[in-house]
């Protein structure tokens, strides 16, 4: 056992086990921790078995082999998902880890049994100070890219932005509507909302304040019978001009509470 | 030169470069000047470098190995940073659905109203979705990360098959750094689709095979056919054009194999085998497929036969069809410059395989023909409806290019050394980095290739165009149930943001229900199709499934008012309104 676990069938056995007890395990949370184990079992480990098992012994280079690695991994990952499929298993973290752990434990006995295995070692790579110094710089300079890649910046000027009102039936009481606004303004606004009941003005919520991405919600009971139901919003920078405008209809058809 | 080589500098080299475009984003999404300027920087200092490097004799196969892979990644890089917070182009929000599904209902062949095949082909959500369920992370980063190693596996199988056929290692990494001049392959194929999965494992899968033609003994050979066969079954549930490229391919090298070296020896079984699969699966499993291909090559072959005969005018050329976006001028004679260089390599490596065909490699013959192939789809571009088709399969022919170019360039810089003229490796480079450039330009509108507002920052908050807002309200207020018409680009926003059933173009006809001026003859199909909402969003951009995803300006082109107004009935509910974009309530209508 302890020869084995020296060889790279044996690194790779230990490997996907311990991936799938991690994933089993551990809370979705930690990614940190279940994404490389996740990395591994899905497009690592179970093709490195198989290729152990399939490819000769003989005359394939360590590139080939990683790449295939890679290669059989993903296409063991979808015969999985079929073989899931067809038994009507749902594809769940116990499903996945269960079938890529065993098809890479069954891929290293076959290839162990084939005598196709490799003591480990580990490749000596010598680094000059320049050639540390312009590594070190890359990972620098990516590390920035990324940093101002991936960070919302302000938008152009010129950029068109709304408010948006939306009324909708009260979830829980049937002679009620919910009314709501959500800014998607770059400035900060005020409001004024006015909910109309068979044409006549039933509530004004005024002096609404709204930062950029807010949200703003009520509910308005407006009486038995699915009265026809107007909203409109106004900003009080502009208070004559209707921004925004919603309605239901008298009976408010296709709509349920 | 340490152990490393000049691998170091190159990946300085290519940081740099994806530190530019990063910056060329940063500006193009603030809406500031010079991004296109500092995109190319940023591209040159990817590309070139790394083909100058390749192009020396003495460098070892592990540092053209690692310089192929870092610049694909630093080229893959471009794409991602051009969306970094979510999918945006058309594509991939279908199958972004499909994935979304798969992890919500445990199962694969879910339904999709956008593109309905593409569930019928899970191989690349199937592995997404394992990624994102086992390790807890977004569905978005699984979907990026996979695309990414899927990229690198394309390009070491390319270097590792043209190593194979070529027999050289320096051939190999040149012709696979000419592959990336694929016009496709910069966005097209970096994006969260089924072919950008499939194409990887097939050309494994083509590597396979030449290991297997290679092979000595019958025990060896029968190890790497298993093998090859594996990957190739991978493709057929993963996409159903590559799946057929695959099996033609390994087809068309029994041919070859036949008239130059009789027929014992070819992969006749593994041909048939491949094609059994693909027929098997497009029988039992998604016999859609036919059904979904035939109107795009019915239409694009009718359309080459009318301009022939001159019954229809001929596309302009480095314009978006659709859409507003124009090429400058500087870049349109960058690509014609570029084009004209790869027809003229491409002509310079068939040359040189010719007078090797005493060597009588059926590979090489394939792989030169569909080089040649390749030039000939080039007029295809002329014609509106081929466009696509041509552009497509270029992805296919182009791997025969790359090898064919690299044949001719490193024939050319070997001959020009022997005359003391080592600046042809520059020469070559120079050659390499304009044929890239022209493929850039040709795959994707000029003002598209950077990023776009799609999250900006306003007092400390982040913000979200408001067809995003609009669709993340409906499936926020109104759960999945919703059945919803919509333009093209709002659809599939309500399919991934809101996930609820979208419908959108001809087919049901919403393009029709949306442009009409009255609702009335349209009542039959809302009912058919169960239709509970209709989007009206009369913003132009809302028809163009390449731009229209991100903040636009205030004075974008609008639609007539009355495509939204005749919605205005006394039995549909206006429900919500943001501006041009109002969502109707019309169940009231069936």
């Amino acid at each position: 056992v302890v020869r084995a676990r020296r060889t790279d069938l044996g690194l790779v056995t230990v490997l996907a086990v311990l991936s799938a007890l991690l994933v089993l395990l551990l809370p979705s949370e930690v990614v940190v921790l279940r994404g490389p184990a996740a990395l591994a079992l899905v497009l690592a480990l179970p093709g490195y078995a198989l290729a152990a098992a399939i490819l000769p012994k003989t005359d394939v280079r360590v590139v080939e082999r990683l790449l295939l690695s890679v290669a059989l991994s993903i296409s063991t990952t979808i015969f999985a998902a079929l073989l899931l499929q067809v038994v009507s298993l749902k594809e769940t973290v116990g499903s996945w880890s269960l079938i890529l752990a065993a098809v890479t434990v069954l891929g290293a006995a076959g290839g162990y049994a084939r005598g196709n295995v490799r003591s480990i070692a580990l490749p000596r790579l010598r680094v000059g100070r320049y050639e540390a110094v312009a590594l070190l710089a890359s990972i620098v300079v990516l590390g920035g890219a990324a940093v101002l890649g991936f960070t919302p910046l302000s938008a152009p000027s010129h950029t068109g932005t709304t408010t948006s009102l939306w009324t909708l039936p009260a979830p829980h009481d049937p002679d009620a509507v919910a009314v709501g606004a959500i800014s998607d303004e770059l400035h900060t606004q005020r409001y004024t909302v006015d909910v109309d009941v068979n044409g006549r003005l039933r509530k004004r919520f005024a002096a609404i304040t709204l930062a950029p991405g807010a949200t703003w919600s009520r509910t308005v009971t407006v009486g038995p019978g699915k009265p026809p139901i107007e909203v409109f919003l106004r900003t009080t920078a502009r208070p004559a001009r209707v921004y925004q405008y919603t309605k239901l209809a008298r009976g408010w058809p296709g709509l349920r509470s | 030169m340490g152990a490393m080589g000049a691998l170091p500098l190159v990946l300085l080299s290519c940081s740099l470069g994806v530190a530019a475009v990063a910056g060329a984003d940063a500006l193009s999404r603030t809406g500031r000047p010079y991004a296109s300027v500092l995109f190319w920087v940023g591209a040159t200092l990817i590309v070139l470098p790394a083909v100058l490097r390749m192009a020396f004799e003495s460098v070892g196969a592990g540092e053209r190995i690692a310089t192929v892979i870092a610049v694909t990644l630093a080229l893959y890089s471009i794409k991602v940073l051009r969306d970094p917070f979510s999918f945006t182009y058309a594509d991939e929000f279908p199958h972004f659905f499909n994935l979304q599904q798969i992890l919500r209902t445990g199962h694969l062949f879910n339904s999709n109203s956008i593109l309905p095949i593409t569930p019928r082909y899970p191989g690349l959500e199937a592995v997404a979705a394992a990624l994102a369920r086992l390790s807890g992370a977004s569905p978005f980063a699984c979907s990026l990360v996979l695309i990414g190693v899927a990229r690198v596996v394309l390009l070491v199988a390319l270097y590792l098959f043209y190593e194979r056929v070529s027999r050289s290692s320096r051939t190999a990494a040149i012709g696979a750094l000419v592959y990336t001049a694929t016009p496709t392959f910069l966005f097209w194929s970096s994006q969260f689709s089924y072919d950008s999965l499939a194409l990887p494992l097939a050309t494994t899968a083509m590597f396979g095979l030449m290991r297997w033609g290679q092979s000595r003994d019958v025990a060896t050979r029968r190890r790497w056919a298993a093998l090859m066969l594996v990957l190739g079954a991978a493709v057929v549930p993963t996409h159903h054009i590559t799946s057929y490229v695959l099996a033609l391919f390994v087809g068309l090298v029994c041919v070859s194999h036949w008239l130059m070296r009789g027929r014992r020896g070819a992969p006749w079984r593994l041909a048939l085998v491949l094609t059994l699969l693909a027929l098997a699966w497009l029988a039992f499993v998604a016999d859609g497929t036919v059904g979904y291909l035939r109107p795009e090559i019915a239409t694009a072959v009718n359309k080459v036969l009318q301009t022939l005969r001159g019954e229809s005018s001929t596309r302009v050329l480095f314009a978006n069809q659709g859409g507003p976006e124009t090429t400058p001028l500087s870049e349109e004679v960058v690509a014609l410059i570029g084009i004209l260089l790869l027809g003229l390599c491409v002509l310079a490596g068939t040359r040189v395989a010719w007078l090797q065909r005493r060597q009588r490699n059926p590979v090489l013959a394939v792989l030169v023909v569909a080089a040649l192939a390749y030039l000939l789809t080039l007029p295809l571009r002329f014609v509106a409806a081929a466009w696509e088709t041509a552009s497509r399969a270029g992805e296919f022919l182009f791997i025969g290019v790359g090898l064919t170019v690299a044949i001719g360039l490193v024939a050319v810089m070997d001959r020009r050394q022997r005359e003391g003229q080592a600046r042809w490796r520059g020469v070559a480079s120079v050659i390499v980095a304009l044929i890239f450039a022209s493929g850039v330009i040709a795959g994707w509108p000029a003002s598209l290739r950077l990023a776009e507002p799609l999250e900006v920052t306003a007092a400390g908050h982040t913000l979200k165009p408001p067809q995003y807002v609009a669709a993340q309200w409906s499936g926020r207020e109104l759960g999945r149930a919703p059945v919803v018409a919509a333009q093209p680009v709002d659809a599939r926003l309500f399919l991934v943001d809101g996930h609820q059933t979208a419908y959108a173009g001809t087919f049901p006809d919403v393009q029709g229900l949306l442009n009409a001026r009255t609702v009335g003859p349209w009542r039959p199909l809302l009912r058919r199709y169960r239709i509970t909402l209709v989007e009206s969003d009369l913003r132009d951009i809302s028809t163009d499934i390449i731009a229209g995803y991100f903040f636009n300006p205030t004075n974008t082109p609008l639609a007539p008012a009355v495509q939204a107004n005749k919605f205005n009935l006394p039995n549909v509910n206006r429900l919500y309104s943001a501006g041009d974009i109002v969502i109707w309530g019309v169940r009231g209508l069936w």
